[in-house]
């Protein structure tokens, strides 16, 4: 079994998957598609728009020897 | 610029700080900052704005004051209800500092004249409720070379950045494009805590504070989201990696969804496809100028005002205005996903 790595949902993005802290697989290998990985682990998240920061920092791909401890969706937010 | 003994008696518990003193505060006195938005971050923005001795404060908003907007817009009092929003909190702002000057512009930013509006400041502050309004303030920073400092809200949530910042990241960066329809909600639809408004616009309000009166500092790679329920403040870096090479024309086009809200009884839509091509809409009038005609009938495409382009899909419509471009034509709006577009959010409508 892969590791687990924590992750967090913001916005809308939460309350469509109908929570906001939870755990997914590691990824075992390098993802140039971020979006689609999180789509496919979340499916509620599928057609949303969000950006993801691995460990704090805004990123578009991930490479497996990354030491990961935290990941955060962030969607965009329309209100002012 | 000198500062005055009434001034220093007026600002004299912030120049006892130690970034602000003489000289921060004459950089204060100095500076121009433009409020795109006069809702519920606008109104804490521009208020310690003008507390704080910013010399020039400039207002775009083309909203009327609802009673809907109190509970959160709390510059604003029961006897406004109805007035414009730019006039009142002009004249409010005016009243708590009657030293700086304050400029009104009662209109939406449009792209037509975003850049008439910008261009005369230093730092522009998204207080905005739609995304088009956002990526049209980053867009025209990004190309005037002018930091911005962004704020949005979500429920519970805010978001906000000093961006732009000495050529650091950029809206963009974080969000290279427009949400779909699936992402895209403001207060009005999905509601807002109150005093959310007022944590982020007065966070909003301190970064553009700060870059002015200490421009050393670092605050211009981060984007901060804030939860006001846990009260938890996550910081997230971001680098510029936004190519705006690649997309000259990104400011002149409308979403599917905008368009279809847009009032067309008085713009001007051309349709560039065939005479025969459906499906046509009555909701709106059109002329139709085929793509394939457009050489010998670019005369009849107005210069002035905004003219809304469309097609089946967005595809030709882009052609034609990079055609019209070419040829000076600066006032064309590409609509993104054409008639296929309108009618798929009428039918989500319906």
């Amino acid at each position: 079994m892969s590791p687990q790595v924590s992750i967090r949902l913001f916005g809308m993005l939460a309350e469509k998957a109908n929570w906001s802290e939870g755990s997914i697989p590691l990824p075992s290998k390098d993802i140039n598609d971020l979006k689609s990985f999180f789509e496919e682990h979340i499916p509620e998240l599928k057609g949303m728009d969000f950006s993801i920061a691995i460990d704090q920092k805004v990123v578009s791909t991930y490479k497996s020897v990354e030491k990961v401890s935290e990941i955060a969706l962030l969607p965009p937010f329309a209100g002012g | 610029m000198i500062i005055n003994d009434h001034e220093i008696e007026r600002y004299s518990r912030q120049m006892l700080l130690t970034d602000f003193s003489l000289t921060g505060q004459a950089r204060l006195k100095q500076s121009s900052v433009l409020v795109i938005g006069a809702g519920g971050l606008g109104t804490p923005v521009l208020s310690y704005l003008a507390g704080a001795g910013i010399g020039k404060i400039g207002i775009v908003d083309g909203d009327k004051i609802e009673l809907s907007n109190l509970h959160r817009q709390i510059m604003y009092t029961e006897n406004d209800l109805g007035k414009k929003k730019a006039e009142v909190l002009a004249s409010r702002i005016q009243q708590l500092n009657s030293d700086i000057s304050v400029v009104v512009h009662e209109t939406n930013l449009r792209a037509a004249n975003a850049k008439e509006l910008i261009k005369p400041f230093d730092i522009v502050v998204d207080c905005t409720d739609n995304y088009d309004a956002r990526y049209l303030i980053n867009d025209t920073c990004v190309e005037l070379e002018k930091p911005f400092v962004y704020g949005s809200l979500y429920k519970t949530q805010g978001q906000f950045a000093l961006l732009n910042w000495k050529n650091g990241p950029t809206y963009r960066c974080i969000y290279p494009n427009p949400p779909g329809i699936e992402s895209r909600t403001n207060c009005n639809e999905a509601g807002v805590v109150g005093t959310l408004c007022g944590v982020i616009g007065s966070y909003q309000a301190n970064l553009v504070i700060q870059s002015i009166v200490a421009p050393e500092k670092d605050n211009h790679s981060v984007l901060h989201v804030l939860d006001i329920n846990t009260n938890d403040l996550f910081k997230f870096e971001h680098k510029r990696n936004y190519n705006y090479e690649e997309k000259p024309d990104i400011m002149r086009s409308i979403s599917k969804y905008d368009f279809f809200k847009l009032d067309k009884s008085n713009v001007t839509i051309i349709d560039v496809r065939e005479e025969e091509e459906l499906p046509v809409s009555d909701d709106f009038f059109r002329i139709v100028i085929p793509l394939t005609d457009l050489p010998e009938r670019e005369d009849e495409i107005p210069k002035e005002g905004d003219v809304y382009m469309i097609c089946m899909t967005g595809g030709r419509s882009s052609n034609a205005i990079a055609y019209l471009a070419s040829k000076g034509w600066e006032n064309l709006i590409n609509v993104e996903c054409g008639t296929l577009g309108y009618f798929d959010i009428k039918k989500q409508m319906q």
